[in-house]
């Protein structure tokens, strides 16, 4: 079947249910007042930019207290006060957490073991920041370079939450060299760059339309037969699972509990309530997955998005084709030793950013859910870069969490973090800084229901005799 | 080994290739073999203690890749197949092979999919003439019960690639009847079909049928050597004589393995192998999307970076077909071409595709110089001795992979307006001249200049910006080191070179077992490596010997 085919199905599907644009006021759907009497889940989205920022154009810090934990209200900011970066989310104030003074603890560590400690393995900042970013844990180094070592936090929380029926987690848009989110160690979990695709997937698990009153035909027979076809598939794993070792053994039982997840799904299709999935791919990529992911979170398809954005051409912050965006822009935008051409390159390119991240702040709170807030209100949507700066920093890294996650995060704030943990990293370098970036996923896992964890990946990291913990959640984000 | 800085610190020029001092080897800090994360570190060195004892590697289960399982659905079921979903990439990243099993896993939308493709597929069967044909072995008509349950047999022995057992084909038997029952005969027979699909036993190359043998080991059983037979020459299920051969037990020598292997080589099947093989193995992918500067090269388009690695992909079969060696690889001067491809070699269009042409002798021979590598490995406006230098490393010298500093100025060097012309060059030779650069760069460079007879687009060149080509060389590290002018030259070590033959072994033994060579395939290496060199580096000789080995027959027991 053709995807164009597959779409259109899902459409007259959707209008069929009377879900169509313009149909929400039906008397036959859940009106939102009836949703509010429902529980609202918490969803969670990840919206990861490539590079790092440029801090002194970010930051929002009041002089001479780098070395304190201190926090502010956003609330009487006016948007001339905002950071040249961040001035595009001014307007979701209200709804947006700044988190200042984090650091990438794993990836210092990840150097330090392979500089100091003997271990062999690449290092290329890039590389590992890349694998460790949602995997918190070393890289898997059995390959030419390094990638993600384990499953992803969006894996990990996704499948603890997924619904039947509905994806567990959605990972859209681009890869910035390597892949961000693993489903296992050295295996990228699917990605969608495809926005038509992307919209069609989130729909298609539902069952084509049938008319309840009319006797089945034998179509509707073989298709609801087709989990009883999947139910045989699963029952095989039985006898396999017993002969394997323990990693294939992992391998194959995620498999199972895939089939069944899926048999789960297409015996009990979603109904798709309370929202409005109307996509057309117009627009920039970026906020074209913004709209599949708001559309996605709306209707409940899943509750945990990862969006990696495109790694946008140079016009589209100002600068000539011909320049590299890499060497000539990102390597270029230290704000002591780079060059204006390079600091302005990459403040335009952050801010740009940063508007496609405002888009998708107006796509979440645009849905109201009742009286209890708008999907926004009930999401938490997590800036993360690649790197703390051009220049392949990883301290102070750049992250706005936006959304309350159902009351979990108390946003309009911005939160710095005290600079006061010594660390003596690979190199002989020192650094100090603030609290493991980390941690903030076992703050992520108390939003979205997992009160239990207390760490995700290692739970510590050593340089020396140094110890940095990555367990706990971040205190004062709620 | 330390640095005085941290890469972080690392902006700006002047320290722009130190790491390089310490990535030169690959093994930035550690020493070869130690433990990485969750294993044996990524470079292992591979020593064969005892070559008369036979060791047996890992042997992880293998997912069919998105080609074997196209490839084996086609083999199943015949006929013009309906249109399945697109599966999510093998592909982790360049530079590992795509039936790399420890990153072939399953995914919610993979599971998804597969779902959808068997639906169609069992709806195919029954629809389609020839699929039906292929499927069913009897007329329902008479006995549809009995015909089910031949069906049953018949085809869960294809799908499941061995015969089932009595209480599987009663199950399946059974599945299949209620279905009949409750819908009809070929309702049964499409839902049958998507379910056996679905299964782990067609969708994993299980080899859980091994009896034990001596200790540490186990014998595969004899259709799951047929299975690794097909998957690695063919890349698709087993064909009926190799199903029958295996039914006989006619897998059980050397002899016999050897009579399939060279009956299944001169197959159309194993020519797509070997194109499979070598677009992974030498990156003939990286040519598509390759743009060049229009101004510049303005016959450089889509329809071209496809001719080019078509080019170098019908050179690779062409060597195998005709029981060539690596040495023909880096030295033949016979190429493929189309009107696109005779273009850029300045040879005369054919008028009609793919006609064979011998090319200039003093200007190109072997792979390295074919435009699919040339382009593929350049920049737009020019060629780019660093990354064609690590290419000729890491793929034809199976050295690890150097990674660059996390702020090596990876852009192109630029004429600086202000000075004299200078060749693409004498650009790199001024950007790496700083020393800590040069102690990776006078080896990488030395292979990479050799190829500065080339443009962007792979065209031959004598002059580069109005001044005369240097492509002179020092190849180093492949056991017959020297001196050299030209790709053409360089070639001519490499094919002579053990290195090269060694690295060629690794690089299929690698696609056989879907993994990297461990420590316990030390001495299977060395003696697949020896009887390659000896064999004056026959590549259909290779794959035999692949196959014939007796770890081949065998797997790990053990498996905890």
């Amino acid at each position: 079947m053709s995807l164009h085919r597959r779409i259109v199905d899902r459409r007259r599907f959707l209008t069929a249910l009377g879900l169509g644009a313009g149909s929400l006021c039906l008397p036959s759907l859940r009106l939102p007042e009836a949703r509010a009497q429902i529980d609202v889940p918490t969803r969670l989205l990840l919206y990861i930019t490539p590079h790092g920022t440029v801090p002194g154009r970010w930051h929002m810090r009041q002089p001479g207290r780098d070395q304190e934990d201190y926090d502010f209200s956003l609330s009487g900011y006016s948007e001339g006060q905002f950071s040249d970066i961040l001035r595009p989310l001014h307007r979701h104030r209200e709804s947006i957490t700044i988190v200042d003074g984090l650091a990438r603890a794993v990836t210092y560590a990840e150097e330090y073991r392979v500089a100091e400690e003997g271990q062999s393995g690449d290092i290329n900042r890039h590389h590992i920041a890349q694998a460790h970013l949602l995997t918190n844990t070393w890289a898997y180094q059995q390959a030419s370079t390094a990638r993600g070592g384990a499953r992803s936090i969006d894996q990990e929380i996704g499948d603890a939450v997924g619904q039947p029926g509905r994806w567990n987690s959605r990972v859209y848009g681009f890869n910035h060299q390597h892949a961000y989110n693993y489903v296992g160690a050295n295996q990228p979990a699917p990605r969608e760059q495809n926005a038509n695709t992307a919209f069609a997937d989130i729909l298609g698990l539902a069952p084509e339309p049938t008319d309840p009153n009319a006797p089945p035909s034998r179509a509707d027979l073989i298709r609801a037969a087709r989990p009883s076809a999947l139910d045989m598939a699963r029952e095989e794993f039985a006898s396999v699972l017993p002969k394997l070792n323990a990693a294939d053994r992992e391998k194959l039982e995620r498999h199972r509990v895939l089939v069944r997840d899926l048999e789960i799904g297409l015996s009990s299709p979603p109904s798709v309530t309370g929202c409005d999935p109307t996509f057309s791919a117009e627009g920039h990529i970026i906020d074209q997955f913004s709209r599949i992911s708001t559309i996605a979170l709306a209707c409940d398809l899943t509750r945990v998005i990862t969006l990696v954005t495109q790694n946008i051409p140079s016009p589209e912050f100002g600068v000539d084709p011909s320049i590299d965006m890499h060497q000539d822009i990102a390597h270029a935008s230290d704000e002591r030793t780079g060059t204006t051409a390079g600091i302005e390159g990459m403040v335009n390119y952050n801010r740009v950013y940063a508007e496609h991240f405002a888009y998708l702040l107006d796509q979440l709170a645009a849905v109201q859910e009742g009286e209890a807030g708008s999907l926004l209100d009930h999401t938490a949507a997590v800036w993360l870069a690649e790197l703390a700066t051009g220049g392949h920093d990883l301290q102070r890294t750049p992250v706005v969490v936006a959304g309350g996650a159902s009351g979990y995060f108390r946003p309009g704030r911005y939160v710095h973090y005290a600079q006061t943990n010594r660390v003596n990293a690979a190199w002989g370098n020192t650094h100090d800084i603030g609290f493991a970036q980390e941690r903030l996923f076992v703050n992520l896992m108390h939003a979205m229901g997992l009160t239990a964890r207390q760490s995700f990946g290692l739970s510590q990291v050593q340089f020396g005799s140094t110890t940095i913990p990555l367990s706990g959640p971040l205190p004062r984000l709620t | 080994m330390h640095l005085a800085s941290s890469p972080s610190t690392w902006v700006g020029g002047s320290y722009l290739c130190a790491l390089l001092i310490i990535g030169c080897n690959g093994n930035i800090g550690g020493s070869p073999g130690s433990d990485g994360p969750g294993g044996p570190g990524a470079q292992e060195q591979l020593v064969c203690q005892d070559p008369s004892e036979i060791s047996i590697g890992s042997s992880p289960v293998r997912r069919l890749t998105n080609v074997e399982y196209d490839n084996t659905v086609r083999d199943l079921f015949g006929g013009s197949l309906p249109e399945l979903p697109e599966q999510p990439s093998d592909a982790v990243i360049e530079g590992s092979f795509e039936n790399d099993a420890s990153s072939l896993g399953p995914s919610d939308v993979r599971i998804a999919r597969y779902e959808t493709a068997a639906v169609a597929l069992g709806e195919h069967a029954v629809a389609n003439a020839v699929a039906r044909e292929r499927v069913l072995p009897c007329d329902p008509a008479g006995n549809p019960g009995a015909c089910g349950r031949l069906f049953v047999e018949s085809f869960g022995r294809r799908v499941f690639r061995r015969p089932l057992e009595a209480a599987e084909v009663d199950r399946w038997a059974g599945y299949f009847e209620e279905q009949r029952a409750a819908i009809d005969f070929d309702a049964a027979v499409q839902l049958t079909v998507a379910a056996m699909l679905q299964s782990p036993q067609f969708l994993y190359r299980l080899e859980d049928r091994a009896t034990t043998g001596a200790p540490g080991r186990m014998e595969l059983s004899s259709h799951e050597l047929a299975s690794r037979l097909s998957y690695f020459l063919w890349e698709t299920m087993p064909d009926d004589e190799l199903f029958a051969a295996a039914d006989r037990g006619e897998l059980a020598t050397d002899e016999q393995i050897e009579a399939q292997a060279r009956r299944m080589l001169a197959d159309g099947r194993a020519q797509e192998t070997v194109r499979n093989f070598h677009r992974q193995w030498l990156f003939l992918d990286r040519v598509l999307g390759e743009d060049k500067l229009p101004e510049e090269f303005p016959m450089w388009d889509a329809q071209a970076q496809r001719s080019a690695r078509e080019e170098s992909m019908r050179f690779v079969e062409s060597i195998f077909n005709e029981g060539g060696t690596v040495h023909d690889l880096l030295t033949s001067t016979k190429a493929y071409v189309d009107d696109v491809v005779a273009d850029l070699y300045g040879v005369e269009p054919p008028g009609e595709p793919w006609a064979e042409v011998e090319l200039d002798p003093n200007e190109r021979a072997g792979i390295l110089s074919r435009i699919a590598f040339l382009a593929g490995n350049a920049h737009d406006a020019n060629g780019s001795p660093p990354l064609r230098g690590v290419f000729v490393m890491d793929r034809i010298l199976c050295e690890p992979r150097l990674t660059p500093p996390a702020d090596a100025d990876v852009s192109v060097p630029e004429q600086d307006p202000n000075q004299g012309p200078m060749t693409n060059r004498q650009l790199f030779e001024q950007r790496v001249a700083p020393s800590n650069c040069q102690s990776c760069h006078v080896r990488i460079d030395g292979f990479g200049y050799g190829f500065e007879e080339y443009d962007a687009a792979g065209i031959y060149r004598t002059v580069d910006n109005g001044l005369p080509v240097d492509a002179s060389g020092f190849a180093s590290g492949i056991g017959n080191d020297g001196e050299y002018t030209g790709a053409v030259e360089l070639q001519g070590l490499l094919a002579e070179s053990d290195v090269v033959h060694e690295c060629v072994v690794k690089q299929w033994f690698t696609y056989a077992y879907g993994r990297n060579p461990e420590s316990a395939d030390a001495c299977q290496l060395e003696a697949l490596q020896d009887a390659f060199i000896d064999n004056g580096g026959r590549i259909d000789d290779l794959l035999v010997d692949v196959v014939t080995r007796p770890e081949f027959r065998l797997r790990a027991e053990g498996q905890e």
